[in-house]
């Protein structure tokens, strides 16, 4: 299972499978300049920072700060 | 999922039960219990709302969307009370009906800066909605179009007054509501691509109540706008149809707020089980 697989199954419990994917695929491109394909572990971090004013829209700052840990934590 | 399936059916439940409580009841008493049940199904809804905002931070978008939506149902219970305290002859009328004009422009007006904040979320949080942008396009056009054909006749009534000189405060507010309505309704298609966007997921549940509250309030205005002509419903039974589109719109706000703060208390529970 690759980085993005891992990370879109861990948002996908929020998002859906949909949205997740295109989460990973959008800020991937926007932030990295990369494909979803091309992520690796050291990668997540700046991903999910990127991620932040999304996740902050839709479930709050708090709850998004928390997922954003967690997720960083089990994919470390 | 089975509690998300409760908080689908229960409003329905209940909506059927005024129904049946028309059927089975005298005119008098069902008068009195259909107040009771409106009172408390905006009561039930404010109280979601807010339930649902108190699960974000200062600041954040949806506390803010959650807090004008919860404000303008308080309103809508505010102006029926107002209108009780008129009948019952505890307010003077003039004063009375003053203070509930003032309270249903304001009620609308929250209305709208709510599901305009609601609605705007998806754009908001940098994303777009999925499938080719012209199936978007119809979904929003199609929407607008019926918001509009189920407000127009109370508009006009309201304009056609102010030329027959017959205008007094309500031709106003006649007039505001249905704008109100018209902005709000033709916002159920980003509230819908929301929800679809989200399915899978559990933030998919608020936002399918929120369109289904949306969805209800255009129920209550078709009734309102068309019944008379398009169905013969005249009288009574036009207003009964009316309040059940009305209870499952506010109950599925209550099922929109329990949706929501599920949410936030999951994530909790996340990060202090791993």
């Amino acid at each position: 299972m690759t980085i993005a697989d891992r990370l879109i199954q861990q948002l996908e419990t929020y998002l859906g499978p949909h949205t997740a994917k295109t989460a990973v695929k959008t800020f991937a491109k926007r932030s990295l300049s990369l494909s979803p394909d091309e992520l690796h572990a050291e990668h997540v971090s700046v991903l999910l920072d990127a991620m932040q004013p999304m996740l902050r829209t839709l479930l709050g700052e708090k709850v998004a700060a928390s997922l954003s840990d967690h997720i960083k934590g089990a994919l470390s | 999922m089975r509690k998300n399936w409760l908080l689908i059916t229960l409003p329905i439940v209940v909506a059927v039960g005024h129904l049946a409580g028309y059927a089975s009841m005298s005119t008098e008493v069902f008068g009195r219990v259909n107040f009771l049940e409106i009172i408390f199904a905006k009561l039930l809804s404010a109280l979601g709302f807010l339930y649902a905002s108190w699960g974000f931070e200062p600041g954040d978008h949806l506390r803010k969307a959650w807090r004008y939506s919860a404000a303008s149902l308080m309103m809508y219970l505010l102006s029926d009370i107002i209108a009780y305290a008129i009948d019952a002859q505890i307010l003077p009328g003039k004063i009375g009906l003053g203070s509930r004009g003032l309270v249903l422009v304001l009620g609308n007006v929250f209305y709208v800066v709510g599901t305009w904040m609601l609605a705007s979320t998806w754009h908001k949080a940098g994303l777009s909605f999925e499938g080719p942008g012209i199936r978007t396009f119809v979904i929003r056009l199609g929407a607008i179009a019926i918001a509009l054909l189920m407000v127009v006749p109370g508009v006009i009534g309201g304009i056609e007054e102010f030329y027959t000189g017959k205008a007094d405060m309500w031709s106003f507010i006649k007039i505001v509501s249905g704008l109100a309505s018209a902005i709000s309704l033709s916002l159920v298609a980003p509230m819908l691509l929301t929800a679809l966007a989200l399915r899978g997921g559990i933030l998919f549940w608020p936002w399918i109540y929120l369109t289904l509250i949306l969805m209800s309030w255009l129920g209550t205005d078709a009734v309102l706008a068309w019944g008379p002509k398009v169905l013969g419903l005249e009288g009574h039974i036009k207003y009964v149809i009316a309040d059940f589109f009305r209870i499952l719109a506010c109950l599925y706000g209550l099922s929109a707020g329990l949706a929501q703060r599920s949410i936030t208390s999951r994530i909790h529970q996340h990060k202090a089980g791993s």
